[in-house]
Order: structure tokens, then sequence, then C-alpha cells
């Protein structure tokens, strides 16, 4: 029972308590633990999450996403996934209706540009607004890109040789999303009030 | 209440931190000892009386009172509040990550009726899983009574789970740690102070109303021999194997009927139910025992005591799961469930390491509460 609870639920204490206190047999202990033990073992080399975590995850509600980590390597080994923005607003055509038409709509410092579903650049709102006063074509910045697959301490890096501490998250060639430095410090802001309960 | 709340309000911190936790392990023990009372109740009036009846009264007796229970249970939580489906473990670590530990009075209403339909009316479940969100969702809304913001109730919540696992199994010590290593993932949380005492008023209110005897029988073990504990790795490692198959069956399971559209959500609780209902019926007739059914302690009780080992496997087979097969009651109950169903099944393997060691004589289960004629 214990060890069949251990690696459904992979909360070795409680398997062991629980199976403890529900029979009231103390020399049960030593071999609970054994128990315990090898079902951990067996847990962890057969799933990546213990039951309840993949009921949430089959609804669609990731525990990465919201639990706050441990400790500062845990947070940076978080994939960016979990704080990056996967709808940002883009810039698919640089005619100067639609650039004055973003950039009012937008208050935004910085502006993926897509062409033909690719990433051509970022455009800073200062350089399209001179653009815009000077009648000529905006001069596009090299976009800093990172993939999804990176952590969070590989994407801080990126972003703070980036210029604006701006990134664009690829998927394969396509831009999915971005990050900014704002948004790294507002996750980490919100890891500090959540952790002090 | 809120003459109530400002009075709280007055008292210095520390000192209303402690209160309002002691309150908050009280409420969700009686939380506990309540739904667990709702069960039995539910559990003898149906199914424990119409076993004393006719063969064809009892047949059709439980027939009806699963296909009821069943559509109710669901009707429950795919009309009224979507929010109570599921085991109840992980709908209320959520809240507690997500929603700062806010669980809504009406969730936990239909909860507890839902899981009285279900678990009271058959279907092969535990009482863990909605006995921990009944008891957290009552703490967090008594704390919102209290004058605790919305954004504050990640200690109500993780005390009043406490409690209510304490208190369902009489099990204060594993309600400690499960609540600090499931729902709170940290041992050494700020929180392990409320929890213990949630959890030990959780233990009081269970032994003031029921008892406190252990949730099951099991021969006294006097001490184990070397011989079984080179037995014991063996017999975890079986165990765990046939829990990760339970896993990935339940989920596979689950991902189909949450996908399937031919039926009204609400219905399809009504699939696990006529399996259980087909399962109980048959051990019933072979072996007299109605464990399939509802909780089924006294009968794990008799399983572990090695008695009636004529029904015993197909009984442990039927309750769980069991490879092979792989559609049987426990898994079928949740994967038809979708998130419908009030709790998950409880994976409840042999205990294979018991039988190696020496057996004398038996402990006293709860006597007051018989859960089977």
């Amino acid at each position: 029972m214990s060890a069949c609870l251990s690696a459904v639920v992979r909360a070795p204490f409680t398997s062991i308590m629980i199976v403890f206190e529900m029979t009231h047999q103390f020399s049960l202990v030593p071999a609970l633990m054994l128990g315990a033990l090898v079902s951990e073992a067996i847990s962890r080399g057969l799933t990546t999450h213990n039951f309840y975590d993949e009921v949430l995850a089959q609804d669609g509600n990731v525990l990465v996403h919201v639990i706050p980590p441990r400790d500062l390597r845990s947070w940076q080994a978080y994939p960016v996934s979990a704080i990056a923005n996967f709808r940002p607003v883009v810039v698919n055509n640089l005619a100067p209706e639609n650039l004055r038409a973003v950039l009012k709509k937008n208050q935004f410092k910085r502006f993926p540009v897509v062409e033909c579903e690719l990433l051509a650049g970022c455009l800073a709102r200062t350089e399209a607004a001179a653009a815009l006063a000077e009648n000529r074509a905006p001069v596009l910045e090299k976009a800093a890109v990172c993939k999804r697959s990176h952590t969070i301490g590989e994407v801080a890096r990126i972003l703070i040789e980036a210029p604006g501490g701006f990134a664009v998250l690829l998927a394969g060639d396509k831009p999915a999303g971005i990050i900014t430095l704002h948004d790294l410090l507002r996750a980490q802001e919100t890891l500090a009030v959540r952790s002090t309960h | 209440m809120s003459i109530l709340a400002r009075q709280f309000q007055r008292l210095p911190e520390s000192s209303r931190s402690i209160l309002l936790t002691a309150i908050y392990g009280l409420a969700g023990g009686l939380a506990a000892v309540s739904f667990e009372l709702g069960i039995n109740w539910v559990y003898l009036s149906t199914f424990v009386a119409l076993s004393h009846r006719t063969l064809t009264v009892f047949l059709l007796g439980t027939l009806a009172v699963v296909v009821v229970c069943s559509l109710g249970g669901g009707w429950l939580m795919f009309r009224v509040d979507q929010n109570a489906a599921g085991s109840g473990i992980p709908q209320l670590k959520f809240a507690f990550w997500q929603d700062f530990g806010l669980v809504r009075m009406r969730t936990v209403l239909v909860k507890f009726c839902a899981g009285l339909l279900h678990v009271g009316g058959g279907m092969s479940l535990g009482r863990e899983g909605p006995s921990v969100f009944i008891a957290g969702g009552v703490a967090s809304e008594l704390s919102g009574a209290l004058g605790v913001p919305k954004q504050r109730r990640h200690r109500p919540a993780a005390a009043g789970a406490a409690a209510g696992l304490a208190a369902a199994f009489n099990t204060p010590l594993a309600a400690i740690t499960f609540v600090l290593e499931e729902i709170v993932h940290d041992l050494n949380s700020p929180l392990v102070g409320s929890v213990i005492l949630a959890s030990v008023l959780g233990a009081f209110a269970v032994h003031a109303i029921i008892g406190k005897n252990p949730a099951f029988l099991l021969p006294q073990i006097e001490g184990a021999t070397w011989r079984a504990y080179i037995g014991v790795p063996l017999a975890s490692a079986f165990a765990s194997v046939v829990g990760i198959a339970f896993q990935r069956a339940t989920l596979r399971l689950r991902l189909f009927s949450k996908n399937w559209n031919g039926l009204p959500r609400w219905t399809h609780p009504l699939f696990g139910g006529l399996t259980v209902w087909m399962f109980g019926v048959a051990i019933f007739l072979w072996s007299g025992h109605l464990g399939v059914f509802g909780l089924g302690y006294d009968d794990l009780s008799a399983l572990l005591h090695g008695e009636s080992r004529g029904w015993s496997l197909p009984l442990s087979w039927a309750r769980n799961g069991f490879p092979p097969w792989p559609a049987t009651a426990g898994a079928a109950v949740v994967a038809s469930s979708l998130r419908s169903f009030s709790s998950a099944p409880r994976p409840v393997a042999p205990l294979p390491a018991s039988s190696a060691m020496s057996s004398r004589s038996p402990t006293m289960a709860r006597p007051s509460l018989p859960l089977s004629g």
C-alpha cells in the first residue's frame, strides 16, 4: 500500500506515515521506509510528474507557472516560457500609416518586426517616430533572440547584452513571443510576494 | 460576521494567528467528519440495507442507486459548479498557488453533496480528496468571514486541508507531511506551525465524534525476519509498477473521456458507475462482500487478515484497476468522470510484505461505523 501510494503521489514521508497511522503498527515502519525508497526510485524513473500534477497538466494548469522556486538556482533553471509574453504587438508592415497606428495604440518602447513570418529585426519607438517625422524608412535593429528551451538564467544573460533589454523568442525560425527585462523583474517581484504567503 | 471580524482584528497579531488557526483546524476537522458520516449514512441506507433483501431487490435497487447517484453527482458538477469537479487535491493545490488559497463556499457545498452521492452511492472511490478539498475550502471561506483578505488565504487553506486529512483517516502526522509535501511543496515552510496545530485539532474532532481507532484492521506484526526484509523491495517494486500502470491507464481513459462529445458531460459518470456496479454485483454474488462499492475498509481488513482468500484477488483487481484489466473499476470511474467525479480512486495495492511477517491477534478498527453488512 505504502509503495503504491508513494509511486502515484510521490510523497514518500506521507506514504510511510499514513500506513503507519492507519494500522497503528510501529514495527511496520522500517519496511515502509524501505518500500518508500524503492518506490521513489521507480517512480522517478518511469514518470515525470505525480498523479495530481498530471491531472492538472491535462486540464491545462501547469504548476511550474504558478509555484515559486525554492531558491535562486531553481528560479534560473525555470523555462523561459514560464514568464515570456506569447502575444506581443508585432509590426508586420512598415508603411507610415501602419506605423502611426501602432505607435498611437501602444506605448511599448520596442516592437518585433516580422516579414513573411520570419523575424526581420527590432523597431525602437524613437526610431519609428523619427522615421515618420523625416518621411524615411525606419532602420531596424538586430534583434536579440532566444529559444523556448532556454532557461531564465540563460535568457537573463541575453537580456543584459540586448539593446533595450528586449529579446524575441523563436520557435524554430519563427518568432513566437518576446521577453523583456521588465518581464523578468515583474516575475521576480511576483514570486517574492507569493513566497511570503 | 463583520462585527466578529472587527473583534478579531483588534487582537494582537500573534494571538490572532494562533486563534484563527485553531478555528480553521476545528472547522476543517468537523467538515471532514461530517462528510465521512454523510457518506456512511448514504452507504448504509442503500447498499447495506439492500444486501439484506432478496437478490432481485438487491440487483434492481443497487442499479437504481448507482444510476441516480452517478447522474446526480454529474449534474451537480457540470451544471451547478464545474469548479467542484475532480479529485479535490489537485484543485486545492492549484487554488493554493494560483488563487492565494481562495476557495468559494458554493464550490465546497457542491463538492460535499456530489461527494456524498458518488462515494456513498457506491463508486469505488476514496474520500481523502473531497475531505481535503472540503476542509480546506471551509477554512478558506471561514477566514474570509473573519476578516482575512482574499489574497492571504494560503494559511487557512493549508491548515484546513491538514485538519481534513487528519480527521478523514485519523492520521494527524500523515496530514502534516502530506500538506507540506504535496500542497505546499516545502517541508521547511513557514506554514508548518499552522499545519501542525490544525492537524492536531482535526484529529481531536474525529476522536471526539467517531473514536480514535485506526482506519482498518491489520494483524499485529511482532517483528520482521530478514527474509521479510529481502521481500520488501521486491513487493515494493511490484506495487510501484502497478501504481504507475494504474496512473497511466487512468490518465489515458480520462483524456479519452474528456475529448468525447457523444453525450452531455454530466452523463459521463454513469459509465463509470455502471462498470463499478457490474464488478460489485459479481463480487457480491460470488463472495457476499460489498467491498467494491463505497469505501470497503472492512473487506480490506479481512483481506489483510488472510480471510476469504478466494475473493480477495478479484476484489482487489475490481477495486483498483489492476492490469491485465486496464479498464477495470477504479480507472473506469475516473476516466468516465473526466473532471466530473468528486474524488479520485485510491490505488490500494495488497500488502505482500506483511504476509511475510509473523502475525498475532488483530487490532481493532473503528467499530462505531460498520461499512459493510
